[in-house]
């Protein structure tokens, strides 16, 4: 079964075409999400909130995009809204984020927390290009720039990242 | 002073070709690619799964509590289509009656009041044009329940516009006809706004 089948039965309301999706899916999204929003429980939540969204809307999509792109777009403004309703939390931890980096040796961990430090925007594009091998294209679509705003923007994210870690 | 060789290479401005060259003498864009790919690698190794157990059972209950919601409130529109079925019947067959045997008890309109309640009736009706133009391209924006409902509650509206006219053909003075008149333009002109201020919120 092709995934334009398993959207289709979505659009009918299938639950267990729901299920399919989600198998498919579930963790580039949960690792986006991890990554945007830097605890495992918002991830959790942005996924299950995407879900529920998407049960909504599906039957509005038109097959005109990629359905990952349309997928991740959902799942980005659901990580954006959480991120808004827990910014206070979050602009206390950035404080310390330069002091964490220094003391970490494991590169890993490092990076995981140079990521926190970078901007929203950059965050979302370079986890996606980055670690979930997304197209250039795809990002654009998702985050609704230009092609030349994605280039720039992950120029940019990669250009801190390396600062911030001293590789 | 540094290379912007790696920069130009990264939005494109350079061809891999141009960049391969040019690091074969540019000492700071070698060492800028080779940080890059290192920085790429071990964002790679991100990639790996997340435990999530109890996720999926979550969503699904979820999911299946939506369609409920979704399965109650397409019954709760059948009937409401049913009952505003029969509420059009109701007033066609009251308006015949008006029509044919209440001619005489009826209260009329003077000609002064009739011209007004005309002009009163003229105003909503250019409204509704107004707002008609604005709906129905915007009507395609709203979900498929709510599209149904409001073209069903429209057209209910219509059908008692129409019913009221045909009845006024004969008796056009006759008050209580002229009032479920304006009450239906007034109805169809709150419909419409209703449906301009969801598609535009
Ligand atoms: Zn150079």
């Amino acid at each position: 079964m092709t995934e334009t089948d398993i959207v289709q039965q979505c659009q009918q309301g299938d639950i267990a075409a729901f299920a399919a999706l989600y198998d498919v899916y579930h963790q580039p999204m949960l690792r986006v999400a991890r990554d945007i929003l830097h605890n495992k429980q918002d991830a959790e939540d942005a996924v299950h909130i995407t879900f529920v969204k998407l049960f909504h809307s599906i039957r509005h999509f038109r097959f005109q995009s990629k359905f990952k792109c349309y997928l991740f777009r959902i799942l980005s403004r659901a990580c954006y809204d959480i991120l808004k309703k827990t910014k206070k939390q979050r602009t206390e931890n950035i404080d310390h984020i330069s002091q964490h980096i220094e003391q970490h040796t494991d590169l890993k961990i490092q990076l995981e927390e140079a990521i926190k430090n970078l901007p929203e925007r950059m965050r979302l594009c370079f986890v996606l290009f980055a670690v979930e091998d997304f197209k250039l294209t795809e990002i654009a679509e998702i985050t609704e720039m230009t092609l030349g705003g994605v280039k720039s923007t992950l120029y940019q994210a990669r250009v801190r990242l390396r600062h911030y870690m001293e590789i | 002073m540094s290379c912007n060789g790696f920069e130009k290479f990264s939005l494109d401005e350079w061809t891999e070709a141009e960049f391969a060259k040019h690091i074969e003498t540019c000492e700071s864009c070698r060492i800028a690619m080779e940080q890059d790919r290192k920085l790429l690698d071990l964002a790679r190794s991100r990639k790996t799964n997340i435990t999530a157990p109890f996720l999926w059972p979550r969503i699904e209950t979820d999911l299946q509590q939506q369609r409920t919601a979704i399965l109650k409130s397409d019954n709760y529109h059948r009937w409401f289509f049913r009952i505003a079925a029969i509420l059009v019947l109701a007033i066609g067959i009251s308006m015949l009656w008006f029509k044919g045997q209440n001619k005489q008890q009826s209260p009329l309109l003077t000609e002064s009041t009739l011209k007004k309640v005309e002009q009163l009736e003229k105003d909503y009706e250019n409204a509704i044009n107004e707002l008609e133009a604005l709906v129905t391209p915007q009507l395609s924006q709203l979900n498929q329940e709510l599209m149904l409902l409001y073209r069903d509650r429209l057209e209910t509206i219509d059908a008692q516009i129409e019913q009221c006219k045909e009845a006024l053909a004969m008796n056009p003075a006759n008050a209580h006809i002229r009032s479920y008149l304006l009450a239906a333009l007034r109805d169809k002109k709150a419909t419409l706004r209703e449906i301009i201020a969801l598609t535009t919120t």
